[in-house]
Order: structure tokens, then C-alpha cells, then sequence
């Protein structure tokens, strides 16, 4: 497959913001008392930011999927508050994407971390997994 | 790396949650580990997170179910007040998983450092291993933790 095709270039930024509900609170996903945003949420909104990125500088055709994540969680976020997620891309090495992560709240930064992404084929890719599942 | 050591899903069968808690956190073990089997559903798929067309679990879910092994394993083991928080993820996905197969989360307590828990988390589907994971969490006080956060939020007091 060709390199990563695109108008992606190192430096590039995009940001996602959401507001902290019920719904994402490490208590709604188990961790009884702890009613603030779980860790495994910020690893979803870093993949978004970061996937997001690369989804609007790529053809047709072609998707990312992530091969890997690290968040370090450095402070907690009460409900209500809003978290702005920033992606940077470090880093275009053949079809391997690196960003760099940063999250933050209205009062502090809560968040930092990378994440690794391929760029796939998604026809190939859905050959590939149809190929697991029959197996 | 393998996990090993003793099995708490076996230890819990002998021992009940309250005399766990009494013991306090003396009976966590740097060795033990946690297990978790379950069957990826249509909502642990990429296209329901925002990724269109790619029909797979998603990282962030397997992210979740990891740190759900560590939680809840741990859990039994604090006295009562106490939990733990989530600080460090550093996660490989390594493969794709289709919906329909049954994923098992093994995780490790690979050390204890006062408060701080350090885990060695994999995740393995029917086929291959899907996941490692480094994982850290930190032992809190709730009430001091509830405390922390009102005090964040502007003082509208503990939820």
C-alpha cells in the first residue's frame, strides 16, 4: 500500500471539547464513589481528537486504527465541568501517525498521553476480519 | 510476559468480601491476579464510538474492560472508604477483534509501592492476544477525594 497519502503534515492540531456528565464518570462505569471522569473516556476522546485529525486529511477509503495509547490521568474532573482534548500530529512515519495528547479542564491541565495510528484500507481491513471471524 | 501467580477468583471463593476488608489492604499480594471473560457486543464497536466502518472492538472499550480486572480486583481488598483511581494507561492493541468473540482480561499485580498499584494487563480473544497494558492506580480516601473535588468544582460540596 502506498504511504499514508494526504494533506496530513507534522504539527498539525485539532481539538475536541466535551462537558463531563453522569454518563462518563468512573462511577457509571463501576468504580463506585468516583464521580468524575474515568480514564478509559479520556483514552476515547484522545482517539477521537487524534483520529478525527487524520479522518478529514485522508481519501476515501481509507481510515486509521489505533495500535497504541498512553494517558497519564493527572487530575481529577467533577461533572459539569467542560474538557478541551488537543491532538497533535509528531510524527508521519510511512503509514504510522503519532500524536501527541493534551487534556484540559476549566481549571487545570488532567491529561497528557500519545497515541500511535495506521492508516488502513478499509475494504482490506474488513477482508481481514471477516477472514478472523470465519476462522 | 506470563501471568502468573495465585488466582484471586479462587482466593475469593474461600474468603468473604467483609473479612477481606477487615484485613484491610495487608491482604493484597504483589502476584495476584484478575480475571475477566466476556463477549464483545455491538456496543464495544469502533463504528459505535465515532470510527464508521470499522466493525471492531474498540480501544478505548478494551481500555475500560482493563481497568475494570484492576478495579474491582482490588476493591475487596480496601478497607471501607477506600478506592482507587486510575492514573497511568500505557496500552498496545495489537489485534482486531470481531463482535461475537469472548475476550479474557487477565491482570497482574505486578507491584506494590505504598498507595500506588502497578499492573501488567492482557487481553486475549479466541484466536490471539488483542491487548498488553501498564496500568497504575492509586489508593484514595474517598471522603478526602470527595473533598478534593468539591473544593475543585466551586464548594458545592461532595456528590
Amino acid at each position: 500500500m502506498a504511504p499514508a497519502r494526504m494533506s496530513l503534515q507534522q504539527g498539525m492540531t485539532f481539538e475536541v471539547t466535551h462537558r463531563v456528565s453522569d454518563e462518563v464518570t468512573a462511577h457509571h462505569l463501576g468504580n463506585e464513589g468516583f464521580h468524575v471522569l474515568a480514564t478509559p473516556i479520556i483514552v476515547a476522546w484522545f482517539e477521537e481528537a487524534a483520529r478525527t485529525l487524520a479522518a478529514l486529511h485522508l481519501e476515501p477509503g481509507l481510515g486509521t486504527v489505533g495500535a497504541l495509547v498512553t494517558a497519564k490521568h493527572l487530575a481529577p474532573t467533577p461533572v459539569g465541568m467542560t474538557v478541551r482534548v488537543r491532538a497533535t500530529l509528531r510524527e508521519i512515519d510511512g503509514r504510522r501517525l503519532l500524536f501527541d495528547l493534551e487534556a484540559r479542564d476549566d481549571k487545570e491541565k488532567i491529561a497528557e498521553g500519545q497515541n500511535e495510528r495506521i492508516v488502513v484500507s478499509l475494504a482490506k481491513f474488513r477482508e481481514r476480519l471477516a477472514q478472523k471471524q470465519a476462522s | 510476559m506470563v501471568v502468573q501467580g495465585p488466582k484471586i477468583t479462587i482466593t475469593q471463593k474461600t474468603r468473604s468480601v467483609a473479612s477481606a476488608r477487615r484485613e484491610g489492604y495487608m491482604s493484597l499480594r504483589e502476584g495476584m491476579t484478575f480475571e475477566l471473560e466476556r463477549k464483545v457486543t455491538e456496543a464495544e464497536l469502533s463504528d459505535r464510538h465515532g470510527n464508521p466502518w470499522v466493525h471492531v472492538f474498540t480501544t478505548p472499550k478494551v481500555v475500560e474492560w482493563m481497568e475494570e480486572v484492576a478495579t474491582n480486583g482490588v476493591q475487596p481488598h480496601l478497607p471501607e472508604g477506600q478506592g482507587t483511581a486510575g492514573t497511568v494507561v500505557n496500552m498496545k492493541h495489537l489485534a482486531a477483534t470481531p463482535v461475537g468473540l469472548n475476550v479474557k482480561v487477565m491482570a497482574h499485580l505486578k507491584q506494590i509501592d505504598g498507595r500506588r498499584l502497578v499492573f501488567w494487563i492482557e487481553a486475549f480473544d479466541e484466536v490471539e492476544k488483542i491487548a498488553e497494558c501498564h496500568h497504575e492506580r492509586f489508593i484514595v480516601d474517598l471522603a478526602r477525594f470527595h473533598e478534593k473535588v468539591a473544593k475543585k468544582r466551586g464548594g458545592s460540596g461532595p456528590r
